[in-house]
């Protein structure tokens, strides 16, 4: 258990601002002229010195008077270069010549920055989430700061478990990539949320088209990078410490980092991180949302032996978290369900408080992974990783005679990775070969007193695949093969008395191949397809029961017909995918569209096939299904530097889906989205920077909702079509302010940022959102960010 | 040296192959058992005891254990009688199990979280004098069942709702349900 006390955060924060004062002698002056690398002078840059700014004139020269004497620096900025930084040891009176260092962004230069390029195909649409972006979501869950990627939207439970979507798709179809290892947990589940505590990232990448070829069926849908700021090989200590809170949940999270070298040893490095959050029940306007608390304490630790040409690296992490679900969201019978959803507000409301109970979820990841690299003259690069993960997953039910204490769904997932590559760069040709295997055990951890929602299974998996890249002038061309191998052995009963083990084998085939044509050095045009399949998760094959977290009986692909489904009827699921991306980056704007169509055949998805009358009354019943589905949509992103200090970004995306089969809407689609951001920064004296931030959120109203059928009418639907229990809720804007100060305390670097999310307290419903059943989302939330960087040599 | 280094490397590979295979072997588990249901209600048996005459019951049993409940798993003993004042008491049974387990004993200790709601839809029937909890709030594991002088048909539904925290006495108020079976019960004999 966990129990951090808020108040200690904001002490421990304030502890680390310390201000420098300095002494008087204030007659001397700085002039100089400001230029460009080509020598032409440069007017209009802001010159700051010692609290002191002026803008360079119509020829480039500007003057500093009346300064004291003293080492400060001097910092140039013009927008669309370099900051140009010079300590100056002003005693006299000086004359000085700055060359400012054009800060132009090529496309090629977009390319390769971050360490995930590399590991994605590059005329797949993508969209990385840079450290500093990363900054404005410190203290939420990786699915909340992954809605900011255009096309990527988030299936909730509530105000705290979000699961990514990319183009629609998610859970088995999505995979996550954790510092280069397959996150393995229980991904199956619309209430599952990634394992993953998003303060280990320096970058996270997404790729929203297959990316099966690399990474396996998991990844037909797209792939989330989830990368570790790289080991540093310097001498040198150093690290970072994060303090945030938060006001609507009175949510309190603190991180530190620590890194350095070791004296004897130069060539290795360690890191250790830690991060620990907790906070109490959510707020709408109007209530409060009972038993929505959430408490998490993680810890990471690398150890990396690098050299020029091999290197080794030993990291381990350990994810623990407890989240409570909102309490009217469990649902006994539909007669309580219909109650709650007609109400229109929970009907348990209490007092805030950070005790979470049952219904919550209490899950643990740890993580092992050891890489290694060694680079072979005239070959390339050889990569050999191993990853072993353990997932612990509880669920926690109101149950009678105090069983509340006992999970109600207990799995423990042991999964091992095995990833061999060899990355090579022959003329103009650069790629890489490679083998994985994975195996997986997942066990019904026994004593839960529940027959389990899904079956104990063994999964091995081997795939082989080979990815090459040719440049060539204006053009980039890339092509991928893999072919996949899987064995599966389920341990299921039939009517919960008889044990069987039956093992299914299948083989699959993902390609891909994609070309991007560079108009000139800052756009460019991509077209890419990709063909990838996937076999059935264990849970689309033998999901069995009430789930009580959708009020509605499931029954896997296997278990319809008696328990007697015949393997053969059992398809892969095939998704065909073509994206066309248009892409340009200028000095003061860049612009990224991207139209996709992705037809998929065989696509799993739950059918109502009836209802069945239990003893706790009637609920619903689906049962897995395959159909033919369309997934076409467009979105983009436009980032404009109107004028020297402010910024406008937007982002949008709509998506239109299809069950083509059955002439039928899916289900769980985000609707048409769209955000327009302003930013207007500054920087002040000695290197501070400033900036404030408005933005507002715009979410439109689903039109291809599925048809509408209150709980208490299920019984007597009787139509073929998916339903959903309630209509979609209406579109709405919302507006988020932000603002923040960076700058330097000598050597180290301090930020501060002050944020309010839904600043008119709006009342709203997330499509998305699960408990949209039975309550509105949270209302205004403040929050205090503090970073502080620390570095020293030795 | 150089060889000193790649034998470094095959040595590191050599252990993470290990590794995995250790992993391999160690987490085969063991078949799994079957799960023994422990929430389940299998049974719902009310008895009404009349002061005088035949005692009637009303049955759900869950023969076939597939947590349906089919038309044919209920019975009713027989129809009341006009003018008569029944005791009724409910018991809950869990047969899914080797043993069987009374689940009205769980109730019962946890009576001040539970309540059974009634819902009668034959004026025929009036449904009284709920035992109460230790808070003095009615808990219903037996209560008195009255029948009026007139013939008539009709169905008694009868509610556990499962309201730790939340109990008011009103039905079915906050909570949800445990249970909820509905049973076909005339008032002599309709025509």
């Amino acid at each position: 258990m966990l129990h951090i006390r808020p108040r200690l955060l904001i002490v421990l924060s304030l502890l680390l601002v310390a201000f420098p004062g300095h002494a008087q002698n204030c007659l001397l002056t700085i002039s100089g002229i400001v230029k460009e690398q080509n020598g032409d002078v440069l007017p209009g840059a802001t010159v700051s010195f010692a609290g002191k700014t002026v803008v360079s004139d119509s020829e480039g020269k500007f003057r500093l008077s009346g300064l004291c004497g003293g080492a400060v620096e001097l910092t140039v900025n013009y927008v669309g270069y370099q900051n140009f930084y010079q300590k100056i040891n002003l005693q006299k009176d000086t004359v000085i010549t700055i060359q400012l260092i054009a800060d132009e962004t090529t496309l090629q230069e977009v390319e390769i920055v971050g360490n995930t390029a590399a590991k994605t195909g590059l005329t797949n649409s993508s969209y990385s989430l840079s450290q500093q972006e990363l900054e404005h979501f410190s203290g939420k869950s990786l699915g909340e700061a992954l809605k900011r990627v255009p096309g990527v939207s988030a299936l909730q439970t509530g105000p705290a478990i979000f699961k990514p979507v990319i183009d629609g798709l998610h859970s088995q179809r999505i995979l996550i990539l954790n510092n280069g290892i397959r996150q393995e947990g229980q991904q199956w589940g619309v209430e599952h949320a990634p394992e993953i505590d998003p303060f280990i990232a320096s970058e996270i990448k997404v790729v929203k088209g297959s990316e099966a070829v690399r990474y396996g069926s998991d990844a037909i849908g797209g792939v989330i990078i989830v990368d570790t700021p790289p080991m540093h090989q310097a001498q040198k200590f150093g690290g970072e410490l994060n303090a945030g809170l938060f006001s609507n949940n009175r949510m309190g999270v603190f991180s530190g980092l620590l890194e350095g070298g070791f004296k004897n040893a130069e060539s290795m490095s360690w890191r250790i991180q830690s991060s620990v959050k907790k906070g109490g029940d959510y707020s709408t306007p109007d209530y409060v949302l009972s038993n929505t608390g959430t408490q998490e304490l993680n810890f990471s630790g690398a150890l990396s032996w690098k050299k020029e040409d091999r290197g080794a690296e030993l990291y381990v992490s350990s994810f623990n978290t407890e989240i409570g679900i909102l309490r009217a969201a469990h649902t006994g019978s539909l007669e309580d369900f219909d109650n709650s959803i007609r109400n229109q507000k929970p009907w348990y409301i209490e007092d805030f408080t950070y005790t979470i109970n049952a219904p919550r979820q209490k899950i643990n990841h740890q993580l092992l992974k050891v890489s290694a690299f060694k680079k072979i003259q005239g070959v390339g690069t050889l990569n050999i990783l191993y990853g072993g993960q353990y997932n612990q997953r509880k669920e926690y039910d109101i149950r009678r005679a105090g069983r509340t204490g006992k999970p109600a769904l207990s799995l423990d997932l042991f999964s091992n990775i095995l990833d061999v590559s060899l990355d090579h760069n022959l003329g103009g040709l650069t790629g890489s070969i490679g083998i994985n295997g994975t195996y997986k055990d997942n066990a019904n951890v026994p004593g839960t007193g529940i027959r389990p929602l899904i079956p104990n299974y063994r999964q091995v998996n081997t795939g082989l695949f080979i990815i090459e890249k040719y440049r060539k002038e204006k053009w980039l061309m890339e092509a991928g093969m893999r072919f996949d191998y899987q064995h599966l052995q389920v341990l299921t009963f039939i009517n919960n008395q008889d044990l069987v083990k039956p093992s299914f084998n299948f083989n699959y085939v993902s390609g891909s191949a994609g070309v991007s044509y560079y108009m000139n050095e800052f756009a460019r045009i991509t077209s890419h397809v990709g063909v990838s399949m996937r076999p059935p998760h264990v849970s689309e094959l033998y999901s069995e029961g009430l789930h009580h977290g959708t009020a509605a009986i499931e029954r896997g692909l296997m278990n319809q017909n008696g328990f007697q489904t015949d393997q053969a009827l059992i398809h892969k699921e095939i998704s065909t995918k073509f994206t066309q991306g248009f892409q340009l980056i200028r000095k003061t704007f860049s612009l990224e569209v991207s139209a996709y169509l992705n037809h998929i055949s065989n696509y799993v998805f739950l059918k109502p096939t009836g209802t069945a009358l239990t003893i706790r009354g009637y609920f619903p019943v689906f049962d897995y299904n395959q159909t033919e589905a369309i997934l076409t949509g467009v979105d983009g992103l436009m980032h404009w530097d109107i004028s020297r200090s402010i910024e406008y970004a937007g982002t949008f995306a709509y998506l239109y889906a299809k069950d083509v089969a059955n002439n039928d809407v899916l289900t769980f689609i985000p609707p048409a989205q769209m955000e327009h951001a302003f930013t207007w920064h500054r920087t002040l004296k000695k290197g501070q920077e400033f900036f404030i931030t408005l933005s507002a959120p715009v979410a439109f109203r689903q039109t291809r909702a599925p048809k509408t059928v209150y709980p208490l009418d299920v019984a007597a639907y009787e139509g073929e079509k998916v339903f959903d229990f309630a209509p979609a809720p209406a579109g709405y804007i919302l507006l988020n302010m932000e603002a923040g100060i960076k700058f330097p305390v000598g050597d180290h670097t301090l930020s501060i940022a002050l944020e309010g999310e839904n600043l008119t307290n709006k009342t709203y419903r997330v499509y998305m959102n699960r408990l949209r059943y039975f309550a509105d989302e949270p209302g205004a939330n403040f929050m205090l960010r503090l970073k502080y960087n620390f570095h020293s040599h030795e | 040296m150089r060889k000193k280094e790649v034998s470094t490397i095959i040595n590191r590979v050599v252990l993470s192959l290990f590794i995995s295979f250790t992993c391999f072997v160690m987490s085969c588990s063991d078949d799994p058992e079957a799960t023994n249901e422990e929430e389940v209600i299998t049974t719902v048996l009310v008895t009404l005891q009349p002061t005088e005459g035949e005692t009637v019951t009303l049955t759900w049993d869950d023969i076939n254990l597939d947590a349906v409940v089919d038309e044919s798993e209920i019975v009713v003993s027989d129809n009341l009688v006009p003018g008569t004042s029944y005791a009724a008491t409910i018991k809950l049974l869990n047969k899914s199990g080797n043993s069987e387990v009374n689940i009205t004993d769980e109730v019962q200790k946890e009576a001040e979280d539970h309540i059974f709601c009634f819902t009668v839809t034959t004026a025929g029937i009036s449904i009284t004098n709920l035992n109460k909890d230790k808070n003095e709030l009615p808990l219903g594991i037996t209560s008195v069942w009255t029948t009026t002088s007139a013939t008539t048909a009709g169905t008694v539904t009868i509610t556990l709702r499962h309201q730790p925290g939340v109990k008011t006495g009103d039905c079915p108020g906050a909570g949800d349900t445990d249970a909820s079976i509905t049973f076909p019960v005339n008032v002599g004999v309709p025509v």
